[in-house]
């Protein structure tokens, strides 16, 4: 059982993991921007992993295999980080408390809660991907929830609408003048309303909904002004565990900071120094 | 105006590769000089992009590669030493500024191309991080490829691999600021802070590049050998990236 464990922490695991997951990513690279494979991952983008396995989505058996391949590779990390923490910490109150490995064992639990954290948005919540609506349009979505469009502003040529962002010219687009007024209601109760822009979102506790772009109007002929108004593509999404993630992640870089700072300067070594004074080293 | 920054490009290009061949020759004051030359007509070029395109120099990869030159030469200049050896961690460092300013040659010298969200905050912070995480990387990569050359003067290695250490571990703070800017960025505008897409890949293969580099066991000279191995592939696999990147 001792041999197990000591496996089980060893940086020699750490290392192959490591390694897997590298050749993981880079196959994943190739398979992402592969066509028939790219679809696959936009289908695993607009929704939660249990729809990923359902006969709906029709995703392809090897995307499948890629992504449990992935679960079990970081299931086996997490396995090596548990065990090697604990080590540590046997260590740290047996030993002695040294400062910098004390925050590098920190460093390593929060690196822990962050991947969960990750792991655990693919499964929580909803997202509901492009959601195209008009003007006066509602979309209902889970709980009871009702999102309504209540104006489009639009103040540029909506022949730009038609053209790739990459082609507009700064005079040609006025992202910061283009919204759209929302108002989120749940049960027929109006929530919150507000304006949702370009990399402005409207927020409402875990609620979230972001303006992805603008639409071509439907009708130009049409005797209804609102027709003539461009439409929105929204993405509504719900991430309980977002908090806990974006909280985490810079506690775990200032970790490192942290560590950095602390560890800067080499131990001391009296002898190694010597030398190195004596050494060639110098600085004109 | 293509032609000043062609004139710019170019003449920090001279001046750096006239302060490799001086330093080389261990022309001790001329090199500074000459670097000090190269790094203001670097920054003349960043600020003239700034100026007159209104973004960061951070998008394209003239303007990536001129700024990560700069950050570069400027490390070489203030936080390297001169040893000696002919090819030390220095002269590896301008051998790197040469290189980077080598792959602009394919590039278009010009400021990117206007986009809406070059002026959003995390953007900027995204693709500044990633520049800085950049330099550093290359700057300890310098050092290890150094430590790798060496063969005896045991002191003197450990302290350029630990050198190397340092910057890796700084770039490694540089590029996980970076991830998390862009995270904030992917839940702005795409409502989740994780797309599974070649880019994001892309990204977690640095990350555990990093993590690789510092998780190899053993505290012998085999493992500060594979230890640098790791550390300048790591900044290889960086500079790639950022090149694929330019190309699409």
């Amino acid at each position: 059982m001792k041999k197990i464990s000591e496996q089980l922490a060893s940086m020699y695991v750490t290392t192959i993991i490591l390694v897997v997951l590298i050749a993981w990513f880079t196959w994943g690279i190739l398979l992402a921007q592969s066509n028939p494979f790219g679809h696959g991952f936009d289908v695993m983008n607009s929704t939660l992993a249990p729809e990923w396995f359902s006969r709906t989505q029709g995703l392809s058996l090897l995307l499948k295999f890629w992504f449990v391949g992935l679960c079990v590779a970081m299931a086996v990390l997490a396995i090596n980080l548990v065990f090697c923490s604990w080590v540590k910490i046997l260590k740290i109150i047996r030993i002695k408390l040294i400062k910098n490995k004390l925050v590098m064992l920190i460093i390593h639990m929060v690196f822990g809660a962050v991947a969960l954290g990750h792991f655990g948005s693919f499964f929580f919540g909803y997202r509901y991907e492009n959601v195209t609506l008009q003007q006066g349009q509602s979309f209902a979505f889970k709980d009871g929830y009702a999102l309504n469009i209540r104006d489009v502003h639009f103040v540029d040529n909506h022949h730009v609408l038609a053209k790739p962002p990459k082609e507009l010219n700064p005079d040609q687009y006025y992202y910061n003048a283009n919204f759209s007024e929302v108002v989120l209601s749940q049960n027929g109760d109006q929530l919150t309303s507000g304006r949702i822009y370009y990399l402005k979102p409207l927020i409402y506790k875990n609620i979230q909904v972001t303006l992805k772009r603008f639409t071509p109007p439907k009708g130009i002929n049409g005797g209804n002004r609102a027709l003539l108004k461009p439409g929105v593509k929204l993405v509504v999404s719900k991430n309980p565990v977002k908090p806990l993630v974006f909280t985490l992640f810079p506690v775990m870089i200032i970790g490192i900071g942290v560590y950095t700072i602390m560890t800067w300067r080499r131990p001391e070594n009296k002898n190694a120094t010597r030398q190195t004074r004596r050494s060639k080293i110098f600085d004109d | 105006m293509k032609n000043v920054f062609l004139a710019g490009y170019s003449t920090s290009y001279f001046f750096y590769a006239l302060t490799f061949i001086t330093y080389l020759l261990r022309w001790r004051n001329t090199w500074r000089y000459l670097s000090i030359i190269a790094l203001t007509v670097n920054l003349l070029v960043l600020l003239l992009i700034a100026i007159l395109s209104g973004h960061f120099p951070f998008f394209n990869i003239f303007e990536c590669f001129s700024f990560v030159t700069f950050i570069l030469g400027g490390l070489a200049l203030l936080c390297s030493q001169t040893e000696k050896y002919r090819l030390d961690a220095r002269s590896w460092v301008w051998i790197e500024i040469l290189f980077l300013l080598g792959i602009v040659l394919f590039f278009p010298k010009e400021p990117s191309f206007y986009r809406p969200n070059h002026t959003f905050l995390w953007v900027i912070l995204f693709h500044g991080f990633r520049e800085l995480a950049l330099a550093t990387v290359l700057f300890s990569a310098a050092h290890f490829i150094r430590f790798r050359m060496a063969r005896r003067r045991k002191p003197l290695k450990n302290h350029i691999l630990f050198k190397g250490r340092n910057f890796l571990l700084l770039s490694t703070v540089f590029f996980l600021c970076s991830e998390y800017s862009g995270m904030i960025w992917c839940q702005a505008g795409w409502g989740d802070f994780w797309h599974w897409s070649a880019t994001f890949f892309q990204s977690t293969v640095i990350i555990l590049c990093l993590m690789f580099a510092f998780h190899i066991p053993g505290k012998n000279h085999r493992s500060d050998d594979i230890r640098c191995v790791i550390g300048a592939g790591t900044a290889l696999v960086m500079l790639t990236i950022q090149v694929t990147k330019g190309l699409s």
